[in-house]
């Protein structure tokens, strides 16, 4: 794998299960038929990032108390638009249990939850059990996998892993290139670690995103 | 034998016209305008003109046609109501129903072109005359009965379709005794003596046409039918010609209904009423089987289906289900029903259940996987897996969606508009998508956009000097945020052809800002604004 976010070649090639820290190019991937928990102010980029560096439908579900629009432009450059299929939730309960119900069909590899608040064990547990029943499901497509948004601070238990991601300032040029801080500050099986993720982004950029894992002397 | 026009193997078509069917209408839904002047308008080429009279407008000297302004100069009295095509079109379809009576074969009704709101029919009566006492009393009894609706009418009979609808709008003129000044019957044989004297706009002619035999002084069909061919063709065309012999019935023209519209209600009644789960179930499989084996016929997939359980008690249960993407897999309709059937009060038992394909759509063809065309990473294989992956999306979704309603499943669509909150609009993810949009390329012609985009929110600026540029330090969301770069301005002006509320503040000048901490915020200032207004309007990450 060369690192390239959006890579037609590796259709439907298997994605690796372990984040890799040697790979300075690559952002880190996560792993499949789990459910990931990201917070922080870069979090709808984290997620509109790992949706994009995935191939097929994105279903991404919000519950009613959300901070505006996602504007398909801004999305554009992580994620194809016409890739997401939006379901607005008439509850928090009632999105994670749209969640539970796409993760369990397999049909769709990236599930996305703008709940606004952290599930809690229960909900975390089933949404865990109903991404491994998807990934026996989806068969030789990819499994599934979901990503919650939840606020800062917390969290569901049984998350397979969590993440903090916030925007830092750019290295030069202002916004020409924005950055992101992913730390992973939760992970269940493997080490924890923090990487600062950068785009060429502009108006002719292609969408690539390049990783780099931080000194771990530095994260602290 | 009787020697009628059947027995010489002759059609008849009869052509019903109600001139003034909108009219009509309006005065029928409203009793107490009986005996006004009243006229529809309706907007043609740029103007209101008057396209139906009622009778005492028509005797009081308004035409068809006439801007609606002088008609109003001409009688200040009239009552005006707009066209109303649908009740029109309602109307048509109730009388093409009832016209059942008199024939089984009815074509599709017509409207004249121009400034009128007719309607036409046209009925083949071949053997149905003599069921009425002939085809008089069969004329007779049609329009006693229509104006007993308060429907002006008009008909004729004749051997052509073209000939009977010359002379239903035209025959009065000549009509001879003992036929009434609304009903012509061209006898068999006399077709051509019946038309002679009627003007040659009577063929359907095009205006073009119709203006150019004027021209030449031309007034009864009789006079085009006596001009040679060959010079009648090469003056006005082919068209003329043709239409010269489909009225006089040399060359056939029939008579087209339009096909009946597809119901798929399928029931199923048992000997004993039913009330466990399991054979809910099994009555449903089998509704199912039938349904979609009727859907398969007819070329179409389901999109809503409702099921209705009636109870030994004579009260209903009524099951709806809809699907995300038009369907005709009966497994995947039962899994639906599947909620709703545990639901289901049995009562006294159920004894009889009724299955409607409420919304059908026809079906969108594929191309076979073995024919599709094969590139690098498709392979026949991942074709398949591909469509199965769909179905099963499709499947959940509708589950989503019988659960949330499908108005909350969306996709993005784009929209044509350059204002950041128009620029997209959502679509429900049930409706077919009309093409793959590349928003990429979208995304790249115009300015960076935010990720979030929300509705303008004030920031607080303590400093001074901020007309040209962002301020160097803003509070916003209870938070002090330090600018350490920013990017614009990018103009925005408001589609000054809508009004749109958020927009009346003028023209704005967005910013992209970068905070010292790292937060991209879409800052925008009014130009207009006499003191300089700054807000929030978005973020980038």
């Amino acid at each position: 794998m060369n690192g390239l976010a959006i890579d037609t070649t590796a259709a439907r090639a298997p994605l690796p299960q372990q984040t890799d820290a040697t790979n300075v190019l690559a952002p880190p991937k996560l792993r499949e038929a789990r459910a990931h928990e990201v917070s922080g102010d870069g979090a709808l980029a984290f997620a509109a990032m790992q949706a994009g560096m995935r191939l097929g439908p994105v279903v991404w579900i919000a519950a009613p108390r959300g901070e505006g629009r996602m504007d398909p432009y801004g999305l554009a450059p992580f994620v194809e638009p016409s890739r997401i299929i939006l379901i607005d939730a008439p509850s928090e309960k009632d999105a994670f249990w749209a969640m539970e119900e796409v993760l369990r069909s397999g049909a769709a590899p990236t599930v996305i939850g703008a709940a606004g608040t952290a599930p809690d064990l229960t909900q975390s547990r089933r949404l865990q059990l109903a991404a491994e029943a998807g990934a026996a499901a989806a068969g030789k497509s990819p499994a599934p996998l979901a990503i919650l948004l939840t606020p800062a601070g917390a969290g569901g238990p049984a998350a397979e892993t969590r993440w903090r991601a916030a925007p830092q300032p750019s290295w030069f040029e202002g916004l020409a290139a924005p950055r992101w801080s992913w730390e992973l500050i939760k992970n269940k099986r493997g080490p924890l670690g923090a990487w600062t993720i950068e785009a060429p982004y502009g108006r002719n950029a292609a969408p690539i995103f390049a990783a780099q894992p931080v000194d771990p002397m530095r994260v602290g | 034998m009787p020697a009628g026009p059947e027995a010489r193997g002759g059609r008849r078509a009869l052509v019903l016209w109600l001139p003034e069917a909108a009219a009509d209408l309006a005065l029928r839904r409203a009793p107490n305008l009986a005996g006004a002047p009243l006229a529809i308008l309706a907007d043609q080429r740029n103007a209101r003109v008057i396209v139906g009279l009622s009778a005492t407008a028509e005797t009081a000297g308004l035409s068809h046609g006439a801007a609606a302004a002088d008609a109003r100069a001409l009688q200040p009295g009239l009552i005006s109501r707009p066209l109303d095509p649908a009740a029109l079109a309602r109307l048509a379809e109730g009388l093409r129903r009832w016209l059942g009576r008199y024939s089984p074969w009815i074509g599709r009704e017509e409207h004249s072109p121009g400034p009128r709101s007719d309607l036409s029919f046209t009925l083949d009566v071949t053997g149905c005359a003599h069921l009425f006492h002939g085809e008089a009393a069969l004329l007779e009894d049609m329009l006693a009965r229509l104006e007993r609706l308060g429907l002006r009418a008009r008909a004729a009979i004749a051997e052509s379709k073209g000939g009977a609808w010359a002379l239903a709008r035209y025959g009065v003129e000549t009509n001879q005794p003992p036929f009434s000044d609304r009903a012509f019957i061209a006898p068999p044989g006399q077709l051509r003596a019946c038309l002679a004297d009627l003007p040659p706009t009577a063929l359907r002619l095009c205006q073009e046409t119709a203006d150019g035999l004027a021209r030449l002084g031309i007034r009864r069909i009789e006079d085009v039918a006596a001009i040679p061919r060959a010079a009648l063709a090469r003056r006005f065309g082919a068209p003329l010609c043709r239409r010269l012999d489909q009225a006089f019935g040399v060359e056939p023209e029939p008579i087209a209904p339009p096909p009946p519209p597809f119901r798929a209600a399928i029931r199923l009644a048992f000997p004993e009423p039913i009330g466990l789960l399991d054979d809910l179930r099994a009555g449903l499989a089998r509704l199912l089987a039938r349904l979609v084996e009727r859907l398969d016929a007819a070329g179409l997939d389901a999109r809503k289906l409702l099921l209705e359980l009636r109870r030994v008690d004579r009260s209903d249960q009524r099951l709806e289900v809809g699907l995300a993407a038009p369907s005709r897999d009966a497994a995947q309709m039962l899994r639906l029903f599947e909620h709703g059937l545990e639901g289901v009060q049995a009562g006294y038992g159920i004894d009889a259940m009724r299955l409607v394909a409420r919304e059908v759509e026809p079906r969108a063809t594929t191309q076979h996987a073995a024919l599709a065309p094969k590139t690098m990473f498709t392979s026949g294989e991942t074709t398949n897996d591909a469509a199965a992956e769909t179905a099963a999306l499709t499947e959940v979704l509708s589950h989503i969606g019988g659960r949330f309603g499908f108005d909350r499943l969306t996709r993005y669509v784009k929209a044509d508009s350059h204002l950041p909150e128009k620029g997209f609009y959502l679509r429900s993810a049930a409706e077919p998508r009309a093409e793959e949009a590349n928003w990429r390329a979208a995304a790249r012609a115009r300015p960076p956009r935010p990720l979030i985009g929300f509705a303008p929110e004030p920031i607080a600026v303590t400093e001074a000097g901020v007309e040209r540029r962002p301020p160097a330090v803003f509070r916003w969301r209870g938070a002090e945020h330090k600018v350490a770069a920013a990017f614009g301005p990018e103009r925005i002006t408001p589609e000054w052809w809508l009004d749109d509320p958020a927009w009346r503040s003028g023209v704005r000048d967005y910013w992209r800002v970068e905070t010292t901490a790292g937060r991209r915020i879409w800052l925008f200032r009014l130009a207009q604004a006499p003191e300089p207004a700054w807000f929030a309007a978005g973020r980038f990450a």
